[in-house]
C-alpha cells in the first residue's frame, strides 16, 4: 500500500537466470542489453580483476575456466563435506575451498568468494537489467528456489539478495511460481502438475488451483539432478569415444574439457529438434609431438536418449511418490505443466505423457514461467490485493533429535504454512536438568542424516526420574518460511525458544562488509560508465581538432597571432593524448575543455577561410 | 476471477450464466434459489436480475452468492475501475456464517484504531477468531454436514483469501497477526479434514458422538489480553456491553500446558483438590483416559466425589482397557463401595496386566482375605 514500487521476480537458475515485472499490461519478461529473456548463471573475473557476469562471462569461459563460476546454485547453502560438494570438486574447473562455517568458498584470482556472493553478482545483473527496462530504482524482489531446497539453502540465497542491495520479500518455490504463471488471469478449477526439469534440479509439484487460490498439496524433487547431469553423459560418452581412439582422457586438460561441455550442450539442444548431430571440435589436443588430434563424431538422438534414459526414469518414479502423497492417481491430473530447458528434450515430454496420460500444456514458457510467477507473487505481497494467494507447503520433514539418534517429526512435509505444531517429550535419564533440542530438516529417520537447523539447551528442569518431566516442543513456520521452535517445561511453565532461520552461514557482520564491497563495486561500474563516455568525447574533439590544424596553419601560419594560437593547439593536443588511456577521470575532463575551447577558435577560421 | 463481490453496489453489467454442467449435489437448494436459478437465462444482465426477482435486493444477493459458491452460476466481473473505486471505499468483508451459536449483529467489538485494518474488517476477524472454539468444522466453513468435495474446497479457498497471512504483508496489524495466523490454522486444519475421505469420516463420526463439537485444538493468541510475544501498546478496551450468552467474567480458555503444569506439580505436593480440579480442567480440553484416570485418582485420595471419580474411572477403562493403573483406580472404588468380589476381580486384571504392580498385589492380597473372613462368618 502507498508508494508505487516494482517488485522483481528473479528465477536465479542454475544455468539461466531470467528477471520478470508486473505491470499494467501483465506480467512479462525483462530481456538484457543483449536482447536475450535469459542470462547465463555465470560469473567470471577477468585478469585486470573486472566482474563478468553473464554472457560475457560464458564467452570467456574457454580461456579463463579457473577463474569462471557456473553452477553455482549447486553448492549454495550447503556444508564442507557434503557428498555434493564432494561431486562438485571432482568436476568443477575452479577451486573450492573451506569456509569459516563449515561452509564452502571458491577461489577466484587468489580471493575466496562466499556462495551467497557469487549469487549476488548475478542478482546484480538481473537488478540492473530491470532497472534498465523500467528506468526506476528497483529494491524488492522474490527469488525463487527449488522446491527441494532446505531452508540453508533458502537463507543462503536470501543472504545472496541482501549483498545485492535486494530486499527480498519473500523466496518461493519454483514449480509453484511456474503454476502462478500458468495459472495468472485464467479460469482454472483443477489440480494441476509441475514438472520443473532444469539446469541442475528437478521438482514435482501437485496444486489445486481455483479462484486465484494456488494451494500446493504435494511437492518433491531431486537438488542434484538436472540438464547439467545430461550434458556430463554426454560429455563422458564424447570422451570415451576420443581415449577409444588415441588413449588421451581430453578431460585432464581444463580448456578441452570446457571445450567438450560447450559442444554436449549444444549438442544436447539440437538434439530436441534434429534426429542426429554432428560433433566436430578440430584441434581439441596437442600430442607431445606436436601433432594436432581432432575430435569429429556424430551423435544420435537415440544414443543420446540410451545414454540419459535412467535419468528421466528417475524424475518419473519422483512423480509417481508426489502423487502417490498427494493422494491422486496420474489420470486425476488435469493438466501438466512442463518447466525447465530440459523439458524441450522430447523423451521427457515423451515419459512426461505417457506417465500422465494426457498432453503437457503449452501454456507457458519453460524458460520463462518461474521468473513471472515470482513477479506475480511479489505484486500480490505488496499490493494486498486478492486476485492471486498462494498456500505454499514445507518440503521436507521438521523435527527434533531424540534420545538414541532418532528424529522425531513434528511437522511434517507437505504441511500448508504457516503452521504450528507441538508434541510433549520426557527425560531419557534420571536426575537430567537439561535437554538440547536440535531441530533438524530432513528425509531421514536417524537424525544424524538430516540437515541441523540450529539447537539450544533447555535448562532449569527439576531432577527427577526419567520419564517424569514432560516438556512441549512447539514448532511454528511462518509465512516467509521461519521456523521459531520453543519449548515449554509443563511443570514450571517456563519457556526457552529460538529462530532457526537467524542463523545462517554467514553472519550478520560478513553480510554488511559483502553489502559495502558490493556497493564499491557499483560505484566502480558506474564510475567505469562515466570514464568510457568521457574518453569518448575527448577522443572526438581530439580527431576534430586534429582535421582542421592543416587549414588552420595554411591561413594562419603567418601571422604571429595565428602562430600562438597553433602552439597553443599543440599543448592542448599533447595533454589530450597523454591522458586518453589514463585512469584520472577529472584530468580527461579538463582536457576536453581546453581541446573544445581550441575547436571554436578553428571552426572560426576555418570559416573564414571560405 | 475473483471471489464474491458486493453486488448491490458494484452491479456489473455483464450477464450472469449458469454452469454447463451443474452439481447440485452438496447444494441445499431452496425454492427461492430455484425461482432466481429460473430468472438466470444467459441473456439477463445481472441488474436485469434483480430488477425482476421476486425476492428483496438483500436476499437476491445472497441467493446469487450462494449458487456462484455451489459452481451453479457464474457471475460476470465487475467493471474493473468500479471494483477499485469500492475498493477505496468499502472494504470486502468475510462471508458471516448464520448457524453460530453468537449471531453477529449481537457480537460487539470496539475496533483498535492503532492497527491498519478496517475496522469492520477488524469486527469480522474478532468474531471468527471468538467461535474458532465453538464450532465445528462444517460450521466454520459454512457447509452442511453433506457438503460436496467441491464446494468445501470453494468456502476453503474462498475464506482463505480473507485470513491468510499474505493478505496483511508488513501492515502494521499488532495483535492481529497472531490471532489471524490462528484462524488461519484452524480454516486449513478443517479443509484438510474435511477433504481427506478418511479423515472426515473419522471426525463425523467424532461429532456423532461427542457434545458439543470435538475440539481438535486450543486457541493461544487472544485479542483481549495481550499475549507474551506481541504487547500491544494499549490493551484493548473491553466492550462497552457483555454479549448475552458469555457472563463477562468468563476465564478465556487457559493453554493445556499451563493446566497440565499445575495439576502434575499439585499433585506432586500432595494439593489434590487443586490437582483434581486441574485435571478436570484440562480434561475439558482433551479427553485422554490418562487425564481421567489421573483425576480419578486425586478424588480418591481426598476421598471427595467418589461418584464422579467412579465415572471417570469407568469411563478411562472403556477407552484403555488393558491398563494395570485404571484397573487399580477402579477396583479402590468398588472396594470402598463394598463390592468385594468385583474389586477382586478388578485387582486380579490388574495384577495380569502388571504382574509387578506391588499396589495392586497387595491390594488383592487383602481384598482376598477379606473376602475369606466374610465367608468364614
Amino acid at each position: 500500500m502507498g508508494e508505487p514500487s516494482i517488485v522483481i521476480g528473479i528465477d536465479l537458475g542454475t544455468t539461466n537466470s531470467c528477471v520478470a515485472i508486473l505491470d499494467a499490461t501483465g506480467p512479462k519478461v525483462v530481456p538484457n542489453k543483449g536482447g536475450y529473456k535469459t542470462t547465463p548463471s555465470i560469473v567470471a573475473i577477468t585478469e585486470s580483476g573486472k566482474r563478468l557476469v553473464g554472457q560475457m562471462a560464458k564467452r570467456q569461459a574457454i580461456t579463463n575456466a579457473k577463474n569462471t563460476v557456473f553452477g553455482a546454485k549447486r553448492l549454495i547453502g550447503r556444508s564442507w563435506g557434503s557428498p555434493q560438494v564432494i561431486h562438485c570438486m571432482e568436476t568443477c574447473p575452479y577451486p573450492i575451498v573451506e569456509g569459516p562455517h563449515n561452509d564452502v568458498r571458491i577461489v577466484i584470482r587468489e580471493k575466496a568468494y562466499s556462495l551467497p556472493e557469487i549469487s549476488s553478482m548475478i542478482l546484480t545483473e538481473m537488478k540492473l537489467v530491470a532497472e534498465d527496462y523500467s528506468g526506476q530504482s528497483i529494491s524488492q524482489a522474490v527469488i525463487t528456489v527449488p522446491a527441494y531446497f532446505n531452508d540453508g539453502q533458502r537463507q543462503a540465497t536470501k543472504d545472496a539478495g541482501r549483498i545485492a542491495g535486494l530486499d527480498v520479500l519473500r523466496i518461493i518455490n519454483e514449480p509453484t511460481a511456474a503454476a502462478l504463471a500458468y495459472g495468472y488471469g485464467r479460469d482454472i478449477n483443477s489440480s494441476v502438475a509441475v514438472y520443473d526439469l532444469g539446469g541442475g534440479t528437478f521438482d514435482i509439484s501437485v496444486l489445486n488451483i481455483a479462484s486465484g487460490v494456488f494451494d500446493v498439496i504435494s511437492t518433491a524433487g531431486d537438488t542434484f539432478l538436472g540438464g547439467e547431469d545430461f550434458d556430463a553423459r554426454i560429455i563422458e560418452w564424447l570422451a570415451y569415444q576420443f581415449a577409444e581412439v588415441h588413449a588421451i582422457d581430453l578431460r585432464s586438460n581444463e580448456m578441452a574439457l570446457q571445450r567438450l561441455k560447450d559442444a554436449a550442450e549444444k549438442a544436447k539442444c539440437d538434439l530436441s529438434s534434429a534426429s542426429k548431430v554432428e560433433i566436430n571440435l578440430p584441434f581439441i589436443w596437442t600430442t607431445e609431438s606436436g601433432e594436432a588430434l581432432h575430435l569429429q563424431t556424430e551423435l544420435t538422438r537415440e544414443v543420446l536418449e540410451e545414454l540419459v534414459i535412467d535419468l528421466v526414469e528417475r524424475t518419473v518414479r519422483i512423480c509417481e511418490v508426489t502423487l502417490a502423497d498427494a493422494g491422486l492417481a496420474p489420470n486425476q491430473v488435469g493438466d501438466v505443466v512442463l518447466v525447465g530447458g530440459m523439458t524441450r528434450m522430447p523423451m521427457v515430454q515423451r515419459m512426461v505423457q505417457e506417465y500422465f496420460g494426457l498432453q503437457p500444456s503449452k501454456n507457458v514458457h519453460p524458460d520463462e514461467a518461474v521468473a513471472i510467477g515470482a513477479a506475480i507473487q511479489g505484486a500480490a505481497l505488496v499490493e494486498g490485493n486478492d486476485d492471486v494467494l498462494l498456500l505454499d507447503v514445507t518440503p521436507l520433514d521438521l523435527g527434533i533429535a531424540v534420545h538414541g539418534g532418532g528424529f522425531n517429526t513434528i511437522i511434517a512435509k507437505n504441511t500448508t504454512i504457516p503452521a504450528r505444531e507441538s508434541r510433549v517429550f520426557t527425560t531419557s535419564r534420571d536426575r537430567q536438568t537439561s535437554i538440547k533440542v536440535v531441530v533438524l530438516q530432513g528425509e531421514s529417520a536417524k537424525a544424524s542424516e538430516n540437515e541441523t537447523l540450529g539447537e539450544f539447551t533447555f535448562t532449569g528442569i527439576r531432577p527427577a526420574p526419567a520419564g517424569e518431566v514432560d516438556l512441549e516442543i512447539i514448532f511454528e513456520i511462518s509465512a516467509d518460511g521461519i521456523v521459531q521452535v520453543s519449548a515449554i517445561d509443563l511443570e514450571t511453565g517456563k519457556e526457552q525458544s529460538i529462530a532457526v532461520t537467524a542463523s545462517s552461514s554467514l553472519t550478520d557482520d560478513e553480510i554488511k562488509q559483502m553489502m559495502a564491497e558490493h556497493q564499491d563495486y557499483l560505484q566502480d561500474i558506474s564510475r567505469d560508465d562515466e570514464m568510457e563516455e568521457a574518453r569518448i568525447q575527448l577522443g572526438r574533439t581530439l580527431r576534430d581538432v586534429e582535421k582542421l590544424m592543416p587549414q588552420v596553419e595554411v591561413a594562419m601560419g603567418g601571422s604571429s597571432l595565428g602562430h600562438n594560437a597553433i602552439d597553443k593547439a599543440r599543448v592542448a593536443i599533447e595533454d589530450a593524448r597523454s591522458c586518453i588511456d589514463g585512469p584520472n577521470l577529472n584530468a580527461i575532463k579538463s582536457a576536453t575543455d581546453t581541446l573544445r575551447r581550441t575547436l571554436a577558435v578553428f571552426k572560426g577560421i576555418a570559416e573564414r577561410i571560405q | 476471477m475473483t471471489g464474491q463481490f458486493d453486488l448491490l453496489t458494484e452491479t456489473p453489467t455483464g450477464i450472469a450464466t449458469m454452469a454447463e454442467n451443474p452439481s447440485f449435489e452438496g447444494v441445499e437448494m431452496q425454492p427461492d434459489d430455484w425461482l432466481l436459478l429460473a430468472l438466470i437465462d444467459g441473456k439477463a444482465t445481472i441488474k436485469e436480475v434483480f430488477d425482476t426477482s421476486p425476492l428483496s435486493k438483500e436476499a437476491t444477493q445472497n441467493t446469487l452468492w450462494k449458487l456462484q459458491r455451489g459452481g451453479i452460476v457464474r457471475l460476470p466481473e465487475p467493471p474493473k475501475d468500479a471494483a477499485e473505486t469500492v475498493a477505496n471505499k468499502a472494504v470486502r468483508l468475510p462471508p458471516i456464517p448464520k448457524t453460530w451459536p453468537q449471531p453477529y449483529a449481537e457480537f460487539t467489538f470496539t475496533p483498535r484504531a492503532d492497527v491498519d485494518i478496517d475496522p469492520a474488517f477488524q469486527k469480522a476477524v474478532a468474531y471468527f477468531h471468538e467461535h474458532l472454539d465453538q464450532v465445528n468444522y462444517y460450521q466454520l466453513l459454512d457447509l452442511n454436514l453433506n457438503a460436496s468435495p467441491a464446494l468445501i474446497k470453494a468456502s476453503y479457498f474462498n475464506l482463505s483469501k480473507f485470513f491468510h497471512p499474505d493478505r496483511f504483508f508488513r501492515r502494521n496489524i499488532g495483535p492481529f497477526a497472531p490471532v489471524i495466523g490462528e484462524i488461519f490454522k484452524w480454516l486449513n486444519d478443517a479443509y484438510r479434514t474435511l477433504s481427506n475421505t478418511q479423515r472426515r469420516q473419522a471426525y463425523d463420526i467424532a461429532l456423532s458422538s461427542a457434545t458439543p463439537c470435538p475440539i481438535p485444538q486450543k486457541k493461544s493468541a487472544s485479542l483481549h489480553s495481550p499475549s507474551p510475544n506481541t504487547s500491544p501498546p494499549t490493551p484493548a478496551p473491553a466492550p462497552p456491553e457483555p454479549p448475552p450468552q458469555q457472563p463477562p467474567s468468563t476465564p478465556k480458555v487457559r493453554p493445556l500446558a499451563e493446566v497440565l503444569g499445575q495439576a502434575k506439580l499439585a499433585e506432586r505436593k500432595g494439593d489434590f483438590r487443586i490437582a483434581a480440579d486441574a485435571f478436570l480442567e484440562a480434561l475439558q480440553q482433551r479427553k485422554s483416559p490418562d487425564l481421567m484416570n489421573r483425576a480419578a485418582e486425586c478424588l480418591i485420595k481426598l476421598r471427595q466425589e467418589l461418584d464422579l471419580a467412579e465415572r471417570l474411572s469407568k469411563e478411562a477403562l472403556e477407552i484403555e482397557p488393558n491398563n494395570a493403573r485404571f484397573w487399580v483406580a477402579w477396583a479402590y472404588l468398588v472396594e470402598q463401595r463394598g463390592a468385594l468380589a468385583e474389586a477382586e476381580q478388578a485387582y486380579a486384571k490388574a495384577v495380569a496386566l502388571d504382574p509387578n504392580h506391588s499396589g495392586a498385589r497387595s491390594r488383592l492380597a487383602a481384598v482376598q482375605a477379606k473376602a475369606r473372613a466374610n465367608n468364614e462368618t
